[in-house]
C-alpha cells in the first residue's frame, strides 16, 4: 500500500534514472525517455516486475529516464517504493 | 573447503553503475563489489538496493562475486539482507577484530541460505584492520568453515599502531608474515593489502612480487589494467605445477611416507604439503 510520495534519483543526472511513486486507486507508469519508442515498452516491463515483487497493484509512478541501465532502473524503483512505502524517510540520489 | 584463485580482487564501489557492469568482462579472478569504503552514507541504502539488482542482472563471467559489506554492527546486517543470493559466492567483511563478528556473520549467513533455498555455501573472508585483529586471527580463522581467506587493511593497521607506511613496507613486514602464517596454518589463502596507486604499474609489480614471496596468494586492486600485473605474479609456473604434479603421483602411491625420491632427490613433507597446496589453488 503505498503510504505517500517516494522518490529516487535525479532529473539531472546521465545514465540514470529518476522515480517518483505517488499514491493512486490505479495503475499508471508514465514514461520519459530519450527513446521512447526502442525502450518505453521495455522500461514499463521492468518497472512493473519490481512492483509485483511487493505485491504493489496501484499507484502512480513517473520514471524519467536517461540512458539508464536496466538494473539501475529497477533499484531507483525499489528505492523509491520502499521510501513510499514509509520504510524510510530520506530521498537517494 | 572449496578452493579457487584469487589472484586478483578487482574493487569496484557499489555505487558506480558502468564500473559494476564492466567489470567481470576483465578476466579477474574476483570482483569486490564494495558497500563499505567507497559509499558515503548518505546513500548506503540504496547502493545496497543497487548491488542486489546488480547481482542479479549483470553478467560476472568467471569472476568470483565478492560484496564487502559494512562492518555488522553499523549496516553491516541490513547488507546482508538485501544481497545474500545465488550469485553472490564471497562476503568479505571488514574491521574484523574478534571471533564474535565471524560467529554473527556465519549465523546470519545461515539463516539467509537457509530462508532463500541457496544452493551454496557463501564464503567468508575477514579484512584485519587494527592490531587487536592481528594478535586475533587465530581464533578469528577458527571461529567459521566459511572462511576461505584473510587479508589485511595495511594503512588502517598502521593507523592502529601508530605507524606510517613507506614504499619498502618493511613496517608491514610482522603484520603480512602474522597474516600469512595463520592463513597457511589453517588452509585458507592469504590475500595481500589493496594497491591503490591506479598509475604506477611498476610499484605494483614489485609490491606483488614482495607479496608474492612472503607467500601470499594475491592481491586486491582498483584498476583493471593491473589484473595482467598481478596475475603475471601470482601464477605459479608450469614447472613448478608439473613437479607439483609429479610429486603428487608418486606420495599417491604410499600417501603413509613423510618423504618421496623424484629424479633420485629426496622430497621432504614440507615440499609434498607445498605440492597438495598449489593444486588447490593455494600457493
Amino acid at each position: 500500500m503505498i503510504k505517500k510520495i517516494g522518490e529516487s534519483g535525479d532529473v539531472k543526472s546521465k545514465n540514470d534514472v529518476y522515480v517518483k511513486i505517488e499514491p493512486s486507486d490505479k495503475l499508471v507508469i508514465k514514461v520519459e525517455t530519450p527513446l521512447f519508442d526502442l525502450f518505453g515498452e521495455k522500461i514499463t516491463e521492468e518497472v512493473k516486475e519490481v512492483l509485483d515483487e511487493f505485491n504493489i497493484k496501484k499507484a502512480f509512478v513517473t520514471v524519467i529516464e536517461k540512458n539508464a541501465l536496466d538494473f539501475v532502473l529497477q533499484a531507483r524503483v525499489e528505492d523509491a517504493l520502499r521510501n513510499a512505502l514509509g520504510e524510510r524517510d530520506e530521498v537517494q540520489t | 573447503m572449496k578452493f579457487r584463485l584469487r589472484r586478483s580482487g578487482l574493487y569496484v564501489s557499489g555505487t558506480d553503475t558502468k564500473k559494476m557492469v564492466d567489470c567481470g568482462v576483465y578476466g579477474a579472478d574476483s570482483v569486490v563489489l564494495d558497500l563499505e569504503t567507497s559509499v558515503p552514507t548518505s546513500q548506503k541504502s540504496f547502493a545496497r538496493i543497487l548491488v542486489k539488482r546488480a547481482l542479479k542482472k549483470v553478467n560476472f563471467y568467471d569472476s568470483e562475486v565478492t560484496v564487502r559489506i559494512n562492518p555488522i554492527e553499523t549496516f553491516g546486517e541490513e547488507d546482508l539482507h538485501e544481497i545474500v543470493q545465488n550469485k553472490l559466492n564471497v562476503v568479505m567483511i571488514p574491521e574484523v577484530s574478534n571471533n564474535k563478528t565471524i560467529k554473527r556473520l556465519d549465523s546470519l549467513l545461515s539463516d539467509l541460505e537457509d530462508e532463500r533455498s541457496i544452493t551454496h555455501k557463501i564464503s567468508i573472508i575477514p579484512l584485519i584492520e587494527d592490531a587487536i585483529g592481528l594478535l586475533s586471527v587465530e581464533k578469528i580463522v577458527e571461529a567459521s568453515e566459511r572462511i576461505v581467506a584473510l587479508t589485511l587493511d595495511a594503512d588502517d593497521y598502521l593507523l592502529s599502531i601508530s605507524g606510517s607506511r613507506t614504499k619498502n613496507e618493511g613496517e608491514l613486514i610482522y603484520a603480512k608474515s602474522k597474516i600469512v602464517s595463520v592463513a597457511k596454518a589453517y588452509g585458507c589463502q592469504a590475500i595481500d593489502s589493496v594497491f591503490l596507486d591506479e598509475n604506477d604499474d611498476e610499484g605494483l609489480y614489485k609490491e606483488s612480487l614482495a607479496a608474492k614471496r612472503m607467500g601470499f596468494d594475491g592481491k586486491r586492486i582498483v584498476n583493471p589494467n593491473h589484473i595482467e600485473i598481478v596475475h603475471r605474479v601470482f601464477t605459479p609456473s608450469l614447472e613448478s605445477i608439473e613437479r607439483a604434479k609429479r610429486i603428487m603421483s608418486e606420495y599417491k602411491k604410499n600417501p603413509d611416507r613423510k618423504y618421496l625420491f623424484l629424479d633420485g632427490e629426496i622430497v621432504r613433507k614440507a615440499e609434498i604439503e607445498s605440492a597438495k597446496r598449489l593444486l588447490r589453488g593455494v600457493f
